[in-house]
């Protein structure tokens, strides 16, 4: 029997993760009035505007406990952040690359292109490294505007309806929730979506059709996870000696990360910017040169075709 | 297909970069001289037949030999069987596309439909004609026999070549595939000797765009998307029996290193889909070999890598030494074995562009060869086989005149001595002149390192 490749297994848990988010679906539609759920607030990208959503994402708390003003001196923000950076402790970037649907959609357009023939187009590497800050500088903005509406002194307070949450008015997520929901039945077709959001939706899937993963590049949610990705328990080691540079890794990586093929010394090669796809162990053909690890126990590990069976490389 | 520039750009760098037999009058070879070697060819020949015929005999001597072997002894006879086959393609129709070293991606030669050809050369009697013309007697003997080949017209492959593909990665192969120029239409493809920096993978995958026009124009044939992924995995079941048969030569030794490498140079000429299945049949049979606790040797017998230089059947003389002296090859670092095999094609996206850059890299990045700066993959991969496969000792072959291999060995000795491991460099030439000298030379080498395996 042909072992499911890991790219498969990703998939299933992105569909079973969409599944639990929109719990419509697993006939529970008001799994969202739960009492606890409310509070985990998970690390990835999402937004509020899913109707059956157990709960929100950590960026939306962001927005949503800054904006709220000076008076509760901020200790509202305390809880979630806590609980945001113990669930990238544990998984790191494995949310971007296995349970965010904004990752899913992209997987989706990148296996259409696939199969349509059509190539992708390469960044270069100084682009990766301008788009990889873009992250950093959407979420100050984010945090700068939130807290600019919710205080009097700077003026700002004006405009609190218009940008109570600001990233909600221009995340591409939002209409594009709304829209499926719209489809499914579950919302009127006079929904609200921003025009601002839904322009910047319509361009990041005409990115990320054609460039790898492009949201995932400059999502201010990963940009946050990113800080923790290589302290995260579950890591992508290299054995150096075992690598013959055949730059498979490199060329497999939808992020473009360069570290995984230069670095010979350094046993874990969990790139900040990695989103877990684990891609370039599925592909690396050196037995054992990469693996990915949990807490030092190996999950997988790379293989030379023969063993694994690869379609097309019979035993 | 070309990846950077546009139709025109394309067309201007087609016309500069062949030329025919035809269109260019000869620049190196002159008939006076084609007339004094063609007087030679039939001696040439009956010399190298008896070359092949002597090395095969020893070969079939050898104790506890696989009987699988049988094939590869049939095709290993460089005529007959396989120029039979050969000549058959050719009249019904089909091209013969030759290239002059490992860069030339065999991959996408196959899908355009032509059959692909390696010419490196390895009989002696060719160098001497070689000599005639080329006023550089300290030039590569590889290269010399390759072209005295040629000249002599002894290779019934070479005389059915369409085109000749000569990829540069040192100043020899360079000049050889220039001089090639006066016989046939040659192609040369420029190899990047850095290989960091994005121009330098974006000039080598557009280096075989061009191969690919040149391919397409030859047999009036587009290559399509399945033609490359066919020809794709073809070769990826060819890279893992080999990688199979490695494996298992690393478990058990039931197999001769010569009879490995031989193996491993069939595949210049041989139908990769047949030596595919026969080297399957032959590790069934190895395996039970294996299993019936056969060896080719005494446990105690030094365990030998050999680097360095290409060793071209049929010219067996360091292989032969090192064995007959009471070791064994358990495995190699030659870019004519296992450096030609192992690394598979690893395609991430089946688009066209995705399979180009894939065979691009697999030719340029994880290749060791000493024309690359730095080359320092080549140290982990040596220390790494040599860890895997518990070698005792390396031979490293240096070609006379491959400045190169050389300058390798030097910095491989040094990190050798770090890691305790003893090394020999050995200079050699074609002919057999030196073989007293080499033998004595090795077999003290390879009595110092049996004293260390024993003790």
């Amino acid at each position: 029997m042909r072992r499911p490749k890991i790219t498969e297994w990703r998939i299933i848990a992105q569909t079973a993760w969409l599944l639990v988010l929109s719990s419509a679906l697993l006939g529970v539609p008001y799994f969202s009035s739960g009492p606890w759920t409310k509070n985990i607030f998970w690390p990835n990208l999402s937004t509020r505007f899913l109707i059956y959503n157990p709960t929100t994402s950590f960026l939306y708390q962001i927005q949503s406990r800054l904006s709220s003003g000076w008076e509760s001196y901020y200790v509202t923000i305390v809880i979630p952040l806590v609980i945001f950076i113990l669930l990238v402790i544990v998984l790191g970037r494995v949310w971007c690359g296995w349970l965010c649907p904004m990752g899913f959609l992209q997987d989706i357009l990148l296996r259409i292109r696939k199969r349509l023939g059509i190539p992708y187009s390469e960044v270069s590497p100084k682009a990766v490294l301008v788009l990889n800050q873009t992250g950093y500088v959407i979420l100050f903005l984010i945090s700068f505007i939130s807290f600019a509406v919710g205080v009097t002194f700077l003026g700002m307070n004006n405009f609190f309806s218009r940008a109570e949450l600001p990233f909600e008015m221009v995340a591409p997520p939002r209409p594009i929730t709304i829209f499926l929901q719209q489809v499914l039945g579950w919302e009127s077709w006079d929904a609200a979506i921003p025009l601002p959001g839904l322009i910047i939706a319509l361009a990041i899937i005409a990115l990320s059709f054609k460039v790898r993963h492009f949201w995932c590049r400059i999502c201010p949610a990963g940009a946050m996870m990113s800080l923790l990705n290589r302290k995260a328990l579950v890591s992508i080691e290299k054995d150096g000696t075992k690598c013959t540079k055949c730059r498979v890794c490199l060329r497999a990586c939808p992020m473009d990360i360069e570290e995984i093929y230069e670095e010979k010394e350094l046993d874990n090669v969990t790139n900040p910017t990695c989103i877990h796809c684990y891609r370039c162990v599925e592909l690396c053909p050196e037995n054992g040169c990469l693996s990915v690890k949990f807490l030092n126990k190996t999950l997988t590990m790379s293989k030379y075709p023969y063993s694994r069976n690869v379609k097309g490389v019979v035993k | 297909m070309s990846l950077l520039g546009g139709k025109k750009k394309e067309q201007e760098i087609d016309s500069k970069r062949i030329s025919g037999l035809a269109a260019v009058k000869r620049r190196y070879v002159t008939t006076r001289i084609l007339e004094d070697t063609a007087t030679k060819r039939n001696q040439i020949i009956s010399g190298m037949k008896s070359m092949i015929e002597d090395e095969l005999k020893k070969l079939q001597s050898l104790p506890v030999r696989a009987q699988s072997m049988a094939y590869f002894d049939d095709i290993a006879r460089f005529y007959g069987r396989r120029e039979k086959e050969v000549r058959e393609f050719k009249d019904s129709g089909g091209k013969v596309v030759g290239s002059l070293c490992m860069f030339a991606p065999n991959e996408i030669i196959a899908a355009s439909g032509a059959l692909p050809i390696r010419f490196c050369s390895g009989f002696h009697e060719t160098t001497g004609p070689a000599n005639m013309i080329l006023g550089d007697a300290g030039l590569c003997p590889l290269v010399k026999s390759t072209l005295g080949l040629e000249m002599t017209d002894s290779s019934p492959y070479l005389s059915m070549c369409d085109l000749l593909v000569a990829p540069t990665p040192c100043d020899a192969k360079l000049k050889l595939g220039e001089i090639l120029q006066d016989f046939l239409p040659v192609l040369m493809l420029n190899v990047p000797k850095i290989k960091a920096g994005e121009v330098n993978r974006k000039q080598w995958a557009e280096e075989l765009g061009i191969l690919m026009d040149k391919l397409e124009a030859l047999t009036g044939k587009k290559i399509k998307k399945n033609d490359l992924k066919n020809s794709i995995e073809i070769y990826q079941r060819a890279y893992s029996a080999w990688r199979e048969l490695t494996d298992l030569r690393r478990e058990a030794d039931v197999l001769w290193g010569r009879d490995t490498l031989m193996i491993a140079q069939l595949t210049n000429y041989d139908d990769i889909r047949r030596w595919t299945e026969n080297v399957h049949k032959l590790i069934a049979e190895l395996k039970k070999m294996k299993e019936e606790g056969k060896s080719v040797v005494r446990e105690d017998v030094p365990r030998i890598m050999l680097a360095g230089s290409p060793v071209i059947w049929p010219n067996w003389k360091i292989p032969d030494i090192i064995e007959e002296s009471n070791a064994l090859i358990v495995v190699d670092e030659l870019c004519s074995a296992t450096r030609a095999l192992t690394n598979p094609v690893v395609v991430d996206e089946y688009t066209m562009r995705g399979m180009i850059d894939a065979v691009s890299e697999r030719y340029l990045y994880p290749c060791t060869c000493p024309c690359f700066s730095p080359n320092l993959e080549r140290d982990d991969n040596l220390l790494n086989r040599i860890k895997e496969f518990r070698v005792d000792g390396v031979i490293f072959h240096v070609l006379k005149g491959c400045h190169l291999n050389a300058l390798d060995a030097t910095r491989i000795k040094r990190i050798l001595e770090e890691a305790e491991i003893p090394m020999f460099t050995i200079e050699s030439e074609y002919e057999m002149g030196d073989y007293q000298q080499i033998k004595l030379r090795l077999e003290a080498f390879l009595e110092m390192v049996r004293a260390e395996v024993v003790f």
